[in-house]
């Protein structure tokens, strides 16, 4: 395993020919480790960004420019988000539906507007892009923070586009942005829709699913009856908004329970699918592991089926209030993993969002 | 009134001004309240009603029995309110296989005056009309619909009554944690509310004015609230001994049930700690109409169409899984075997 990380991604399908290791251990980390690199290359960011051909050295200066504006949770104006989305579509709209992936790879799960948290984040997975990561979705909502961390996460996108894959989650939506929080932030923070309108124009072009060395399936949700091969996955169109049935939303939407077969989700949309769901699953496609996000875990990732699927959730204290630590998933270029726990980053106090009391109530 | 409920209402009846709709605008008096009543009174007549009598307390009650199957909603309302707070939304499931079994609460609509309001008597008093409904007409199943304190008091009995008829609960607009903290601004609440009024259409006046906002809606509930001499049935300030039973525990009994679950609210999210960690988890339906100016904490009277859009689909994917799958969503599954309740 000596590829080059730093290979286009449309050079990516090519190279099939490398092996994937048989034997994968897993290792847990306690919460409080510290993280040290070691097998990962400390490449620069000059040699990643000369894989991204289309970026002339104004782009360069202009992200970068964005990204130290972003990195210290100040959110880039309007215009500058209309120029970021133009450039994010003109990556992002080239990438599959399977978006093939390498390790080495640091996976992470939901992240929920928790802009600090994300910095957290990158504290302990290493920095990007000398680390490669892999985002599984669900970035706005909730947290108080979902237009610098979508900013954020786009601009690194554009930045360094083989060093880090953002998928779509759920959230990624116009319909569900609306109830839960984001569409309210851009309009406090922009005083208009315009940056919604952007930002969930530009979802419609987030890759749905990852395939990382052929061998781990990466997605927000889970698998649906409708998809059986990741050759389906292939066939559909996703460029549109997440839709309230079908493939492409149980993608995005389905949990893996303890029962066997196909279920009805609680949820309303998407399904529960069972271990036998999974390893027919992980054994028709030839895949080792199905990772996806979705559900809070207390530890910050959770095993089920048999280690057919892992959960990965990366908001610690999701919303600020359920208490559960966060993680993510390294996997080292002999597809060992290891999972990396945290605890919300030390920060000063959230800032105070008034809850409207109802007016009656009983 | 606070200064902030001041603007809210200055709002609210700025926006009804520009789209016309403004209350003051409507015809007034006795010919109008003349028809209300009829009408309030013509579809009521659409249900079998019967009173049930436990302990000397009478409950008022109106079914509504399905056309084929025998699934049955089984609706209680909140405090204050009556049975006829859901005659808006049956109108608007139009599915044969529902039926609906509305009534009034003790002290509530025409059931009779009690002392004791507590959560325990509550669930009793549920316990007592499920017992006989189900003995009277054998319904295949049972789908919980409460509306505040009613969506209280059904969480509380699935966990004491384990029946297994009952396959669905759904709370409307109830949220633990922001009951409990509304709570406190109640019993000013109840002081400023008029103790009477010239007429119907004034009550109902009062009510679109912040309450309500669906004047279909209100002109079959509102009439429901009042004696002959248009002031209150309920007093509500001999409930509030008890308040402090209703809701503790509310989230936890919601989320032990083991059916099919669904939670309706109406404004922008208000979960507390466990029901967001259950949401995230899966664990039930959320449906937030946010965004939204004209509904309240009255969704399924503000919005009975969307609401009763959401109850039959959650009803069917309960029940009949692939048939909702197949009929309604137009979906087959390929592979992996069928798809379990």
């Amino acid at each position: 395993m000596d590829l080059d990380n730093d290979v286009p991604m449309e050079d990516v399908e090519e190279q099939e020919t490398h092996t994937s290791p048989t034997s994968i251990s897993s290792s847990i980390k306690p919460s409080n480790s510290s993280k040290t690199i070691t097998s990962q290359q400390q490449d620069s960011a000059t040699t990643s960004a000369k894989s991204s051909s289309q970026l002339d050295s104004s782009s360069i200066g202009l992200l970068d420019s964005w990204i130290e504006k972003l990195s210290k949770c100040e959110p880039l104006n309007e215009s500058d988000v209309k120029k970021l989305c133009d450039m994010a579509i003109e990556v992002l709209q080239f990438e599959e539906n399977v978006q093939p992936v390498q390790v080495p790879v640091t996976i992470c799960g939901d992240v929920h507007g928790q802009f600090h948290d994300l910095m957290e984040l990158f504290k302990i997975g290493g920095p990007c892009p000398d680390t490669n990561y892999l985002f599984m979705g669900d970035y706005v909502d909730r947290g108080y923070y979902s237009v610098e961390t979508v900013s954020y996460l786009v601009c690194m996108k554009v930045r360094f586009p083989n060093r880090i894959t953002i998928l779509r989650g759920n959230h990624e939506s116009r319909q569900i942005t609306q109830v839960y929080g984001f569409y309210d932030e851009c309009l406090r923070k922009y005083g208009s829709a315009t940056v919604w309108k952007l930002f969930t124009d530009l979802f419609d072009y987030f890759p749905i699913t990852a395939l990382v060395d052929n061998k781990i399936f990466c997605l927000h949700g889970g698998l649906s009856p409708m998809i059986e091969t990741i050759d389906q996955v292939r066939e559909l169109n996703r460029i549109q908004e997440v839709p309230h049935e079908g493939p492409m939303c149980d993608l995005l939407w389905s949990d893996p329970d303890d029962r066997g077969g196909w279920g009805i989700s609680p949820r309303g949309a998407g399904f529960t699918f069972g271990q036998d769901i999974s390893e027919q699953f992980n054994h028709t496609n030839d895949l080792s592991l199905i990772a996806r996000a979705h559900q809070l875990v207390m530890e910050g990732f959770s095993w089920s089926h048999q280690e057919s699927v892992v959960t990965i959730f990366s908001a610690p204290n999701y919303c600020y209030r359920c208490g559960n630590q966060a993680a993510i998933m390294e996997v080292d270029e002999q597809h060992n993993r290891q999972f990396l726990q945290y605890d919300p980053s030390v920060r000063p106090g959230e800032p105070t969002v008034t809850r409207k009391t109802p007016d009656y109530f009983l | 009134m606070s200064d902030l409920h001041k603007s809210f209402l200055k709002r609210i009846k700025q926006q009804e001004n520009r789209l016309g709709i403004s209350i003051n605008e409507e015809k007034n008096g006795d010919d109008d309240d003349n028809d209300i009543i009829e009408n309030y009174k013509e579809f009521k007549s659409t249900f079998k009603a019967k009173i049930y009598e436990k302990d000397g307390c009478q409950f008022q009650t109106y079914y509504k029995p399905p056309k084929d199957n025998n699934h049955v909603l089984f609706c209680h309302h909140g405090a204050g309110s009556s049975s006829m707070t859901f005659g808006e939304l049956t109108k608007f499931i139009n599915d044969d296989s529902i039926g609906f079994f509305l009534f009034d609460m003790r002290g509530h609509g025409n059931s009779t005056i009690q002392e004791n309001y507590s959560l325990d008597v509550l669930v009793d008093d549920v316990h007592y009309l499920l017992s006989n409904f189900i003995k009277e007409y054998n319904p295949d199943s049972i789908f919980f619909l409460g509306h505040s304190l009613g969506g209280a008091v059904f969480a509380k009995y699935t966990k004491i009554h384990k029946i297994s008829l009952i396959k669905g609960l759904i709370l409307l607009d109830i949220v633990e944690e922001t009951a409990v903290s509304a709570l406190s601004s109640m019993p000013q609440f109840i002081a400023n509310r008029p103790t009477t009024f010239s007429s119907i259409s004034k009550a109902i006046d009062w009510h679109m004015n912040f309450l309500l906002f669906n004047i279909n809606s209100a002109r079959i509930s509102i009439p429901d609230l009042f004696h002959k001499n248009l002031t209150w049935k309920t007093d509500l300030s001999q409930t509030e001994n008890y308040w402090n039973t209703w809701f503790t525990g509310l989230s936890d009994n919601f989320l032990n049930f083991q059916g099919s679950k669904l939670l309706i609210l109406s404004a922008h999210e208000t979960l507390d700690k466990r029901l967001m960690i259950g949401q995230m988890q899966g664990k039930y339906q959320l449906v937030i109409f946010g965004n939204n100016e004209k509904s309240g904490h009255f969704i399924h009277e503000d919005l009975a169409k969307q609401v009763s859009i959401c109850i039959s689909d959650f009803i069917k994917k309960s029940m009949y899984p692939e048939k909702f799958m197949r009929d309604d969503l137009g979906i087959t599954p390929k592979w992996g075997g069928n798809i379990n309740k």
